[in-house]
């Protein structure tokens, strides 16, 4: 009767083991990703004509013939067997990655990250053993300040030349000595056309006056992050985005205290989802949010408002103890391809800094964004405002903490 | 002791000790030692002394006399830790002592039973809980579908402690099991033999003898629910803090690892202080 | 067997009686009693399995947003079993989870009785410590060991003259350490409560019937404090496989699991796939449970 006992005991280790034989089954038997599904956007060939035109000025030892067999898997002796790259999560369309082990022979892996915070710990802690990253723009600065990001030798990334200008030298790697654009986005307003009859929420009034909120009580949500929520109230208040002024701050504390009551709460993981099942008919968001949202329902629509938005940009980066980083640069070559930049950018939703990949971009991801009003003109560009970061902008958190207290 | 005792003992503490001696007192050293030094701003800390954390932790809002927000999220934290381990136990004492009574092979089916959904993501289940209270979701579809008035109650309080309790149940229910199932019942019939009525054998037999699965249950509730930060994040809408939110907030966003440390060294020596006064009203009855 | 048997007949037989308490006791007080017992069971369960329903329901859901239901699928089944990524995730959660549940189970176990059955100098001390893990918060934990393994493997690195791809570096053996570390005091929480009160009178007893420490501990105690030590690794594998903060910190290249994956798609969507696999997982603990209650209640027969 006692050995039922350790009958009990057993089965949670054979149920673990049942569970990992069936899991290895499921891995054996999973073939590598088929390409195929995304194989129209390869078609057009002019692209990779000019591509194929662009390495002119690579220095490389390979053979010619090589070269040109290969030229996106740069000097394949020069290879390592493996990449491990630590990124946001769906943020590489697995097919990138699948196609380069084809291609070029080397196993990426890729670990994921949900913020830059995580990121940046594990990479400051040294021997992480990650080849490449994904850092945002602050994040870019504070990494290179404190030495943990390698030089890229842009020798080996003759794709460069497909980057658009005005995504390059910012204000927080201006010589791109350590990182080379990836995507970007903006942070604006998200709304569902249908409760807005009148036209659209257009100013940031619809968020921080108590009334017009009001009118859409427990219907509107905020970004759950201090500095696009304080610095949207900043705005609001006609400030700036970055104002570190106590008084300011105070304020606009008041404003997001005033505001609480109507909202539905703050949301920054999942408000793509609830603005598509109209929880939510209002939400301050992230423009590749809003842009997966309409893509589930097409009331949901993106703009700028009139006080203005913020902007910021991820980057591809290697940490300064990556242990591969040739091979790492030659993925990046290989992600910055025209081709590989339209799967990318059809993937995230996202803004690609990639021009030549523009022309290979889906219609349908065309349509959605710019029928959606996400797309950034001139005019739109002048109202965004980068996030910054030095040693005063603490105070963000502690008006945050403020705001949460209550 | 006998030298073979000893010995017997060190084999059967020292591997634990030298494991959590290494991979764990010694790193948690290092959270007081952050404690004690200047922010970096990007992260991480600069290794120079500084009291700014505490001086922070214990400066009051600038017009109250005590009171800042970091107290006022630790004393929600801590009752909100309360409730849910009230509620778990109401929920978890009657439900430990049903299994408890069944025969041997049922017993640890239903035990089984009860954890088998917390092998489910904790962020899955927290989430599922939000279909089911949205305001769209699947209770007021049904209430409804009934023609009964729909309840708001998703980003409410009461969401937060439903997904507080359900999400600590199974802490409470197993150590509870663990010792109401070795319970001895012929006290009961001796207490019973004796003329004592059904409320005196709970409350002077049953529960003393329980007691130490009482404890162990309430401790492996209360202390993560203090820690806590996803469910008031999902099922509150984020609209207000617990402790678990201020940290994460001070080793992300804030980037402030001093501070983030000095507030778990003041909310450890808290709790430790709590369990060293319950093991001295704990051994005094022992020598009893 | 020969002790237990000997031992039923020994002076604490009684004792044995506590896997069939007496019912005859009853009264109408006592069946009011048990019909709220079987209500308030009744309620836990539906209670505990409530979201665990949705969530199976929407893994069949056509919508990839799980909010809207759109139609019946099984797709996400087949997408599960082609997307590496989650398969990789859920194999290396198996594995971490399995290996720190035997590690801190037998550790944990050890540590308990040697707590309770023995007094020593600093008793109370490491009774103190013991309860750290519980307490420390989980990101205070897992900064801290980053920091920790971070210098361990890059004195072992450079003392053992390790680079390039020989380097060692964190990955699922570093978080088996990381979750031993915090299950051994789970643990040994647990099982001492099953050994507090415990009726020494039967050890003694086996001990005086002529049975060694080793025999008696084996016979009579283990299987007494079984409960308590099936209760401990069911916490243990529990926390070890929902812990995502601890193991963030301390795993490294290709070492994802299952929290790790889950918590890196809020962003977008935590995507009916992650419900396909956690139904299948579902389904397999609760027929390896029935299955081993069908094998049980055969060889009992």
């Amino acid at each position: 009767m006692k050995n039922q006992k350790f009958n009990a005991l057993f089965s949670v280790m054979a149920l673990a083991a049942i569970a990992l034989l069936l899991a290895a089954c499921g891995g054996a038997a999973t073939p590598a990703p088929a390409p195929a599904e995304k194989e129209e956007a390869a078609a057009p060939a002019p692209a990779e004509k000019e591509e194929a035109a662009a390495p002119a000025e690579k220095e490389e030892a390979a053979p010619a013939e090589e070269a040109a067999m290969s030229d996106r898997c740069g000097d394949k002796s020069k290879l390592s067997s493996e990449l491990n790259i630590f990124n946001w999560a769906d943020y590489m369309d697995p097919d990138i990655m699948a196609r380069f082990e084809e291609e070029c022979g080397v196993k990426v892996t890729e670990d994921i990250y949900s913020s830059n915070e995580e990121m940046m710990a594990k990479i400051q802690a040294g021997n992480a053993g990650y080849d490449m990253i994904v850092p945002s723009d602050y994040a870019v600065q504070i990494l290179a300040d404190g030495g943990f990001l390698a030089e890229i030798d842009k020798a080996n990334i003759p794709n460069i030349s497909n980057l658009n200008p005005d995504n390059m030298g910012m204000y927080f790697d201006p010589e791109n000595k350590y990182s080379l654009p990836f995507q970007w986005g903006t942070t604006g307003l998200a709304y569902n056309e249908t409760a807005f009859p009148d036209g659209p929420p257009d100013s940031l009034a619809y968020i921080f006056d108590p009334e017009k909120v009001c009118e859409h009580s427990g219907f509107v949500s905020m970004l759950d992050d201090e500095r696009e929520s304080i610095g949207a109230a900043m705005l609001y208040l006609g400030y700036d985005f970055n104002d570190t002024d106590p008084d300011h701050q105070a304020e606009a504390r008041d404003v997001l205290l005033k505001q609480k009551d109507c909202l539905a709460g703050y949301n920054s993981d999942n408000f793509n989802q609830t603005l598509a099942s109209e929880e939510v008919v209002l939400a301050h968001a992230w423009s590749g949010g809003a842009a997966l949202a309409r893509d589930e329902n097409e009331n949901i629509k993106y703009l700028i408002p009139k006080e203005g938005g913020s902007i910021w940009q991820d980057n591809m980066a290697i940490p300064a103890d990556a242990p591969h980083k040739y091979t790492a640069e030659v993925f990046m070559n290989y992600v910055l391809d025209p081709e590989m930049g339209a799967v990318l950018t059809n993937y995230t939703y996202y803004f690609t800094p990639n021009t030549a990949s523009e022309p290979l971009l889906d219609e349908y991801y065309h349509n959605l964004l710019k029928e959606g009003g996400m797309m950034v003109d001139d005019e739109i560009y002048k109202r965004l405002h980068w996030i910054k970061r030095d040693d005063k902008t603490i105070i963000f958190s502690d008006t945050w903490t403020a705001v949460k207290a209550q | 002791m006998t030298k073979r005792q000893i010995g017997f003992l060190g084999i059967l503490l020292s591997p634990g000790a030298l494991w959590i001696l290494l991979f764990f007192l010694i790193p948690s050293l290092l959270i007081v030692v952050y404690s004690f030094l200047d922010r970096q701003t990007g992260g991480g800390v600069l290794w120079s002394f500084s009291t700014d954390a505490y001086v922070k932790l214990f400066t009051p809002n600038p017009n109250s006399p005590i009171i800042n927000d970091f107290v006022i999220i630790f004393l929600r934290s801590f009752w909100w830790a309360l409730l849910t381990t009230i509620i778990c136990l109401i929920l978890g004492y009657p439900l430990a002592f049903f299994i408890a009574q069944q025969s041997t092979a049922v017993k640890s089916m239903l035990i089984f039973l009860v954890m088998i959904p917390f092998w489910t993501n904790f962020l899955v289940r927290t989430y599922a809980w939000k279909f089911i209270l949205n305001n769209n979701g699947l209770l007021n579809t049904l209430l409804h579908g009934l023609g009964l008035p729909r309840i708001p109650i998703i980003n409410t309080p009461t969401a937060v402690l439903i997904g507080l309790v359900y999400g600590s149940l199974p802490f409470m229910v197993l150590p509870l099991y663990a010792s109401i199932e070795k319970f001895d019942y012929t006290l009961v019939e001796a207490a019973q033999d004796l003329g004592a009525n059904y409320f005196k054998v709970f409350s002077k037999i049953f529960l003393p003898l329980t007691m130490p699965g009482v404890v162990a249950g309430s401790v492996l509730v209360f202390i993560p629910v203090v820690g806590q930060y996803v469910v008031p994040t999902i099922l509150g809408g984020g609209k207000v803090a617990m402790l678990g939110n201020i940290l994460a907030q001070q080793f992300g966003s804030a980037m402030n690892w001093p501070f983030g440390s000095a507030i778990a060294v003041i909310f450890m020596i808290l709790l430790m202080f709590g369990i060293l006064i319950y093991f001295y009203f704990e051994r005094e009855e022992e020598t009893v | 067997m020969a002790v237990q048997q000997q031992v039923q007949r020994g002076p604490a037989a009684r004792a044995q009686s506590q896997t069939h308490p007496p019912r005859k006791a009853g009264s109408r007080l006592l069946t009011w009693g048990n019909r709220l017992l079987w209500a308030n069971m009744i309620f836990s369960f539906v209670f505990l399995y409530l979201p665990i329903v949705v969530l199976v329901a929407f893994s069949f859901n056509d919508s990839r947003l799980a909010a809207r239901w759109s139609g019946f699928t099984l797709k996400w089944y087949g997408l599960m079993f082609t997307s590496e990524a989650v398969l990789t995730a859920f194999w290396n959660s198996l594995v971490v989870a399995v290996v720190s549940t035997v590690i801190s189970t037998i550790l944990g176990t050890m540590t308990a009785i040697g707590m309770e059955r023995f007094r020593f100098p600093f008793r109370k001390t490491y009774d103190g410590i013991l309860y750290l893990p519980v307490i420390v918060p989980d990101i205070v934990m897992g900064v801290s060991l980053l920091a920790f393994f971070a210098l361990a493997l890059d004195v072992i690195n450079s003392s053992f003259n390790l680079t390039g791809d020989s380097t060692l570096r964190a990955g699922l053996g570093t978080v088996i350490i990381a979750h031993v570390a915090f299950n051994i005091s789970f643990v040994a929480i647990v099982v001492r409560t099953s050994l507090r009160d415990f009726n020494k009178a039967l050890e003694e007893a086996a001990m005086d019937l002529g049975a060694n420490e080793w025999t008696t501990f084996r016979r009579v105690t283990l299987p007494l404090i079984m409960p308590g030590i099936l209760g401990g690794a069911l916490l243990a594998f529990t926390l070890s496989l929902d812990d995502f903060v601890i193991t963030f910190f301390t795993t490294g290249p290709g070492a994802t699991t299952l929290p790790i994956e889950v918590f890196g798609r809020i962003r977008r969507a935590i995507g009916p796939d992650i419900n396909a696999i956690s139904t299948v997982m579902l389904v397999m603990s609760i027929g390896l449970v029935v299955l081993s209650q069908i094998l049980q209640r055969r060889s009992s027969n």
